[in-house]
């Protein structure tokens, strides 16, 4: 019926609150398993792939090749998974990734500190309680700076989610009931159009994730749209020879019928003066 | 009666959402406009309150009581209305009018950017540029506005009990889901949250009494009411209408008895019992006097264990009172509380007394409920936390004690000592005569020295030649220091002696 | 020695811990500056100005040291904002001792023509400045605080904070958003004034309520920040040119290090608007004072001659009393605060014990 993206800061009783929902709802969980399912299918080193995901950007802020292959592939595993309907996502920032898709129901959870505080001094042993705080403040810093340097949104900003829930005052139990009220009222049912814009998005990033695994082409600035199966490129690159190779990677993707590139090269754009062609 | 705040940006279909709220549940819908047009009425200058905020520019005095005039009159307002039938309020932040009001719904509705700027654009008839930066200029002065006059973030989530993002989720049915959420237990009117009700409104009655009487127009005050007793502490100097407070707040309904305090300042002070004839309350007057701070007390009884659950624990027993562990004040403890002989009462009077007394309370609960029972616009200078636990064994007093004293400067930023930590930072022991006469020794001797080489050391700093240059100013540049902070520490420490801390 | 470093007797001694005494009281209850008066009244005691201002750097650069750690407990410094001003304030800091004292070097070295051109800049500057900042305190106090708070002053500066030329810097801790050249500019200002004439807080502290329009609490908690590095580069630049007197620094802080946590105390007994009052007069006389020295140093210079040279000491001696004159009542003032505090505060005392 829906998909659930539950976003929190660290400790703050989101495993929780995807469990009570599981059992209430009858969803399926899914939060580490994307990432192992994903490491599997790309045949990469799960700990690498989760290291990269949460590690926050270098001072230079530049995106290593490395960074950028694995989170695509992470989306892809995403809208996988996000395909089979009726899952609770909790894991990084999955809200992010399923923009624009209708059916999906974005939950934040806020707790207040000292009872992350508490909560991450009662799992792991042996952390007073500054030592916890200051571990909990970096980890709320890292996650804001990656989502704004990967997004450019403000990990903060309630816009972002459909439905914020402050666990400080009211309880997990009640939090879970406004959930089901807002699931029952079919604001969030599964249609045939937001089902057939989640496939869209999975060839898309199906895609991508071509692109990222040629070193020729992985850097190069091209949008990549979907729709039904036909695939629009758009962006500006320095050779003909680069524009062919994108070409012909997206086309041989599976599911993909048919590839447009409108991709200008950037030399056509001196020689058409103001209105550059193609 | 139930009160539901609803915060909402500019055009955020937020007030649409809180009519439809209230008419689900028959509640009475009141909005920000509504108390500015009361306060317009009665000559409060709140376009000049806003411009203020808008020009960042820091408010002079008269405008800071206007300020104060109009948060008296929307507070006293709100808490009226709330009496008599249940709310629905819709505005910036009216919950931050209602502090210790805790079962108050708060609830902020946003929308994503791009509708409103649509809204904006369609409405104001501007271009896509120009709406968005029409929003982003209200949305900074908002923000500017909440933390100047409140002191808080505006938009931080743990402002809120739950947001809602009306583009996503249609305005009916986030009005089903918060009347959902209103019917909880959470959200119901306890005794201890209608006698804050009560309180608030006989404290903004008084100050919007004070803010409109001729002869007390122009006081600075702070007003607090507790059980009928209000408090009022005003700064020092000013002398003219301090004297015609009791007469003026005499007449105000819901008021017994007033006590006025002069004081810059104010230090809150928790234990679960206190001693009147004890030690500890020397050493707190002793700050109190220094700063010139009014003290108020609370008297807490821890009720919980010492974490504080996430979940909600196992449905309590039937015949058990369920909101036991939310509710501020047992029934028990009422009736001491006003009891003349006990021993928060006997303290009281000692600080009256002295001319030092704020409010006192008595409170039971969980850590959350003291966190919450502190009174967040107030600035303390200091939180003393001790004398408390004393059912438990001492290392586990001590844990608790420290981790209580974190959590509550964490949440108010405001420092908490016990008393000990007190005595010994003000303690002038044999320790800090030592320190004292050998860095007077130290500072006497460079002195001396200095002099006594008069000429070899001018001659040496006025050296030419570079080398000589870089050594002189090196040495300028570690002496000068070393001197201040021995000879510093000489006087301060001298100054101690004398208590002139 | 030269004629760089005066002779210093008993009496000398003494009027220079006076002189710290008063300023670290004025300094310890206004929260900045004390060099207003500590500069010119070591100038009247025949010191040279640029060591007076040298002196006087070197000294603000080890007490901001010791007061500023207290202060920093308390938060309210905008890290940012003071690196930013810091920079350019370096920069007019080198540019003032550099004027000073090639000034110095210039005049011929017979004599008392010595140092008289710096003198007379320093003393130009310090008047020129301080006139306008008493004016604007005294007005400030007199006035009914009622309506707006636009004087002519504060024109230029909301103008100034009006320009919104690019780049436009955040600065979140003091909430503002101010143009680079903007603060580059304040910050030279007040950097050269810091190094010319000593006078650091006055300048800018309002500089950053008015001109950026920073909250009062986290304008002064960041000039105490940028205070302690102006100060030693201050310092460190008066020091390299060899303008620093050792015994004259030693001297203040024996003064000021006493009157300084008096001078504190006495805020907390004496309402605001009469702190304004009173700092406002004693400035002005301090400028009144300076002016009147000033015929001194024209002579010397022979550049006009408006007294004749035997009345000099005369000028010097008046000079001198008109500065005393505002020091000691401003700060007797203030001691009668103090000891009724003092006095107030000993009888809650004792009166807790019965």
């Amino acid at each position: 019926m829906a998909i659930i993206t539950i976003t929190r800061g660290m400790k703050s009783g989101g495993d929780e609150l995807a469990r009570e929902l599981e059992r209430r709802l009858g969803y399926k969980c899914m939060g580490r398993e994307v990432i192992t399912a994903c490491a599997r299918k790309y045949n990469i080193m799960e700990e690498d792939l989760y290291e990269k995901l949460t590690e926050a950007p270098g001072i230079w802020h530049r995106m290593t090749r490395e960074h950028s292959r694995f989170l695509i592939y992470v989306k892809c595993a995403l809208i996988e998974a996000a395909l089979e309907d009726n899952i609770i996502y909790h894991g990084y920032a999955g809200q992010l990734y399923l923009g624009g898709i209708d059916h999906v129901l974005k939950i934040r959870l806020e707790a207040p500190m000292e009872v992350r505080v508490a909560n991450m001094m009662d799992e792991e042993e042996g952390l007073s309680a500054e030592e916890a705080s200051a571990l909990l403040h970096k980890a709320d810093e890292n996650r804001r700076r990656w989502v704004k340097f990967l997004y450019d949104k403000d990990w903060h900003d309630p816009a972002l989610y459909d439905f914020v829930a402050n666990l400080g005052k009211i309880t997990m139990k009640t939090a879970v009931g406004i959930i089901e009220t807002l699931i029952e009222s079919g604001e969030f049912a599964t249609t045939p159009r937001s089902v057939s814009r989640l496939e869209d998005l999975l060839l898309e990033s199906e895609v991508q994730a071509a692109f990222a695994a040629d070193d020729r082409i992985w850097d190069q600035k091209v949008t990549v749209s979907a729709q039904n199966g036909f695939v629009t490129l758009r962006g500006l690159v320095k050779a003909r020879k680069l524009r062919n190779m994108l070409a012909e990677t997206a086309e041989a993707v599976k599911g993909v019928k048919r590839c447009d590139a409108h991709i200008s090269l950037s030399s056509d754009s001196l020689r058409g003066g103001i209105f550059g062609h193609d | 009666m139930n009160i539901i705040c609803v915060s909402r940006g500019s055009r955020t279909h937020g007030r649409e959402f809180a009519e439809a709220l209230a008419a689900k549940l028959g509640y009475r819908c009141i909005g920000r406009e509504e108390l500015f047009e009361e306060a317009v009425k009665r000559r409060i200058p709140v376009g000049k309150l806003e411009t203020s905020v808008v020009m960042r520019r820091e408010p002079s005095e008269a405008l800071s009581r206007e300020l104060e005039h109009y948060k008296a009159l929307a507070a006293s307002m709100l808490c009226e209305k709330a009496q008599q039938e249940n709310i629905v309020y819709h505005g910036r932040t009216g919950h931050l009018l209602l502090p210790g009001v805790d079962h108050i719904l708060k609830i902020r509705v946003v929308l994503d950017l791009e509708s409103r700027i649509n809204l904006v654009s369609e409405k104001l008839k501007l271009s896509h540029r120009k709406a968005q930066q029409y929003i982003e200029s209200i949305e900074d002065d908002r923000r500017s506005w909440v933390r100047r006059f409140y002191n808080v973030e505006w938009d931080v989530f743990t402002l809120y009990d739950m947001v809602l993002n009306l583009s996503e989720i249609g305005v009916g049915n986030a009005a089903q889901a918060a009347c959902a959420m209103a019917q909880l237990p959470e959200f119901q009117p306890t005794p201890a949250s209608e006698r804050a009700l009560e309180d608030l409104l006989v404290g903004s009655r008084c100050r919007l009494r004070l803010a409109e009487d001729e002869r007390t127009r122009k006081l600075s005050v702070r007003v607090r009411a507790g059980a009928g007793t209000v408090h009022v502490t005003h700064p020092h100097g000013a002398k003219k209408g301090v004297a015609d407070i009791p007469l003026v707040l005499g007449a105000v309904e819901g008021v017994r008895k007033v006590v006025c305090t002069a004081a810059e300042t104010s230090i809150l002070w928790i234990q679960e019992a206190f001693d009147p004839e004890g030690a500890s309350y020397r050493s707190v007057m002793e700050i109190a006097a220094a700063w010139d701070a009014a003290v108020e007390l609370i008297r807490f009884t821890p009720g919980d264990g010492e974490t504080v659950p996430v979940t909600e624990p196992e449905p309590p027993a039937p015949g058990a009172p369920s909101a036991w562990r939310e509710t501020g004040i047992i029934d028990d403890e009422d009736r001491s509380f006003d009891d003349e002989s006990s021993d928060l009462s006997r303290l009281y009077a000692r600080l009256i007394g002295d001319g030092k007394a704020g409010r006192k309370r008595a409170l039971a609960g969980s850590r959350k409920t003291l966190l919450n029972a502190i009174d967040r616009d107030t600035s303390y200078r200091l939180i003393v936390l001790d004398g408390i636990f004393l059912d438990k064994g001492e290392s586990t007093r001590k844990r608790l004690l420290t981790e209580w004293s974190n959590a509550i400067t964490e949440t108010v930023k405001v420092p908490v000592l016990s008393i000990e930590q007190i005595v010994s930072r003000y303690r002038f022991g044999v320790r800090q005569a030592v320190g004292m006469v050998a860095c007077g020794l130290v500072a006497a001797a460079s002195v001396w020295a200095v002099f006594h080489f008069q000429e070899p050391i001018l001659g040496f700093l006025g050296r030419e030649g570079m080398k000589w240059r870089i050594l002189a100013t090196a040495g300028v540049a570690l002496f000068v220091p070393f001197f201040a902070q021995m000879y510093g520490t000489f006087t301060h420490s001298l100054l101690k002696l004398f208590k002139f801390d | 020695m030269g004629d760089l470093f005066i002779a210093l007797d008993f009496t000398t001694c003494w009027q220079v811990v006076l002189l710290g005494f008063i300023g670290g009281v004025l300094s310890g209850f206004i929260g900045s500056g004390g060099a207003f008066f500590m500069t010119p009244g070591m100038m009247n005691l025949g010191v040279q100005g640029v060591v007076a201002v040298g002196s006087n750097i070197t000294h603000k650069f080890g007490k901001a040291m010791v007061g500023s750690r207290k202060h920093g407990e308390m938060g309210h410094v905008d890290k940012k904002l003071g690196i930013f001003m810091l920079v350019t304030a370096l920069l007019g800091i080198r540019l003032a001792v550099w004027i000073s004292s090639s000034l110095f070097g210039s005049g011929d070295s017979h004599g008392q023509g010595a140092g008289a051109a710096a003198n007379l800049y320093i003393s130009l500057v310090f008047i020129i400045i301080l006139f306008f900042v008493s004016i604007s305190m005294l007005r400030d106090s007199l006035r009914k605080r009622e309506e707006g708070d636009t004087g002519p002053s504060k024109r230029i500066s909301e103008w100034l904070s009006g320009l919104k030329l690019f780049p436009m810097i955040e600065f979140p801790v003091a909430d503002v958003r101010v143009s680079l050249w903007v603060i580059l500019l304040v910050g030279l200002s007040v950097g050269y004034l810091a190094g010319t004439i000593g006078v650091g807080g006055f300048l800018g502290v309002p500089a950053m309520i008015y001109v950026f329009g920073v909250p009062t609490a986290v304008a002064a908690g960041t000039e105490l920040f940028l205070a302690m590095f102006m100060g030693a580069f201050g310092a460190i630049n008066y020091a390299m040119e060899g303008f620093v007197d050792i015994r004259l620094v030693l001297l203040l802080y024996l003064g000021s290090l006493l009157g300084i946590y008096i001078g504190a105390y006495g805020t907390k007994v004496v309402n605001e608007r009469m702190i304004r009052l009173v700092t406002g007069v004693v400035i002005l006389l301090c400028v009144i004072s300076r002016a009147v020295a000033v015929p001194i140093y024209l002579g010397q210079l022979e550049l006009v001659s408006l007294v004749e040279p035997s009345r000099y000491e005369l000028l010097n001696s008046i000079s001198k009393a008109i500065l005393y004159l505002a020091g000691v009542s401003g700060v007797l003032l203030i001691l009668v605060n103090v000891a009724r505090g003092y006095i107030r505060h000993r009888r809650a005392i004792s009166s807790i014990s019965s």
